[in-house]
Order: structure tokens, then C-alpha cells, then sequence
């Protein structure tokens, strides 16, 4: 996992505030033989899709706050069958 | 004419044309509207969208800088954006979280949500309010640089 262990605290400590969980990461980042990338982070929530889409914008403001304007993709589950990329998620994704 | 200026001429004019699809608009937007998509709130939404990601990148990439150098006369020219951010706020102009929530949104508005009509409203009524609070952004920086 191509995150340092400062990054994945305050990714964990954001995505808690915010959701109440925990992030996973997904995508590039998780191949440690590649360099860079997007930041890719699947969060589950069972908020209603507008509070959910609001508080998405809150994590990333405050990622970007505390990480850098870097690209970062965070991508909602709410259970419901996936989209592919959502599909692709939970396949890959592992705890920050 | 000094870039600081004819950048916020530009501004002005996706400010006024953001006025004016705001006016347009509903006060707020419905799901089920959003979902029925007729063609007149289509028409003026995507005029809302487009003058609000215009506003946003403008005042981001040749505002916020040239004008917390020039006018308030901090040493930023080559500090990160983050940093001229905190800049504005010690002054007051804006909040950095408040101004990477709008440039999220900004980002989020250019995704159509197709079969998430919820959502797309839900950003579209964050942007209605993100909107009013760039174009009191720009007033102010406007007013202080015509002050000088």
C-alpha cells in the first residue's frame, strides 16, 4: 500500500469524523511496484444519498486540508447492486 | 490593463451570468424535478453549472494569488495555493475548508449522476449556496482592490 502511516491515520481519522468509518483503499495505490496515482477510497454508508453526497464533499475538503489538493476519488457503497467501479471497490478494497 | 483587474472583469461577467440563471432557477431543487429533466431547468441549470465552474477555476487560478500579493501585499507568488488560502483567511476573505468545499463541489458538479437524481440535487442546492458566497467573495476582493 503505497500510503505512508501518517496518510492512513488521517484518512481513517477523517473518514470516522465524517462517516463513521473507516475508508478502504482501492486502485493504484495499492500496488507497490507503481508510482503516484489517484488516491482511491471506497467508504459504506447507509446515509441517505444527499447527506451522504454532502458529507463527501466535507471529507475531501478536509483531506485536501490536511493531505495536499491531490487526487483523491472517494466512492460511496450504499450496498445496492454496484455500479462497476463500486463492484471493482469492494473487490479490491483493503482497510487504510 | 494589470492582469488583477481583467481577471476580475472576467469574474464579474460569470458572476452576472450566474445571477442571472440563479434567478431563473426554483429556490431549490427537487429530485423529482431533476429526474424529469424537462428542458427549460435543463437549459438553465447547465448555464448555472457552467458559469459556477467558470466563477470557481477564475477566481482559483488568477484571482486569489495575484490579489493576496498586489493588494494585500503577502509574499505568495510562489507559495502553494493552500498557502495564500491561509492568507485570505487570517484576513478574513474566506475559510480554506470552506474554499476546498466549493472547489469539491466544483468538481462533483461535473458528474451528472444519471441514476442518482438525489444526489444531483443535493449538489445543485449546495451550489446554489456555494454560488452567493462566491459572488459576496468577489465583491469584497473587488471592493478592496478598487480601495488600494
Amino acid at each position: 500500500m503505497r500510503l505512508n502511516e501518517r496518510e492512513r491515520r488521517l484518512i481513517r481519522e477523517a473518514g470516522l469524523r465524517h462517516f463513521g468509518t473507516a475508508p478502504r483503499l482501492f486502485g493504484s495505490r495499492l500496488d507497490d511496484a507503481r508510482a503516484g496515482g489517484d488516491i482511491d477510497l471506497l467508504i459504506r454508508t447507509d446515509l441517505p444519498p444527499a447527506e451522504a453526497a454532502r458529507r463527501r464533499l466535507d471529507l475531501l475538503a478536509e483531506l485536501w486540508l490536511l493531505l495536499g489538493e491531490r487526487k483523491i476519488d472517494i466512492v460511496l457503497d450504499d450496498g445496492s447492486p454496484p455500479q462497476a467501479v463500486v463492484a471493482r471497490a469492494r473487490r479490491e478494497a483493503v482497510p487504510v | 490593463m494589470a492582469p488583477l483587474t481583467e481577471a476580475l472583469a472576467q469574474c464579474g461577467r460569470h458572476a452576472e451570468v450566474l445571477r442571472g440563471a440563479i434567478a431563473d432557477l426554483p429556490p431549490a431543487f427537487d429530485a423529482a424535478a431533476v429526474q424529469r429533466g424537462e428542458a427549460a431547468l435543463v437549459r438553465t441549470t447547465d448555464q448555472f453549472v457552467l458559469r459556477f465552474i467558470k466563477l470557481q477555476d477564475t477566481l482559483g487560478e488568477h484571482v486569489l494569488r495575484q490579489f493576496t500579493a498586489d493588494v494585500l501585499g503577502e509574499p505568495v507568488a510562489d507559495l502553494p495555493l493552500i498557502d495564500v488560502l491561509d492568507r485570505l483567511e487570517r484576513f478574513g476573505y474566506l475559510t480554506t475548508i470552506g474554499w476546498l468545499r466549493w472547489r469539491a463541489l466544483r468538481n462533483s458538479l461535473t458528474h451528472e449522476y444519471p441514476e442518482q437524481p438525489q444526489i444531483r440535487a443535493a449538489l445543485l442546492n449546495e451550489a446554489l449556496g456555494a454560488a452567493a458566497g462566491m459572488i459576496d467573495l468577489l465583491r469584497r476582493i473587488g471592493e478592496r482592490s478598487a480601495g488600494r
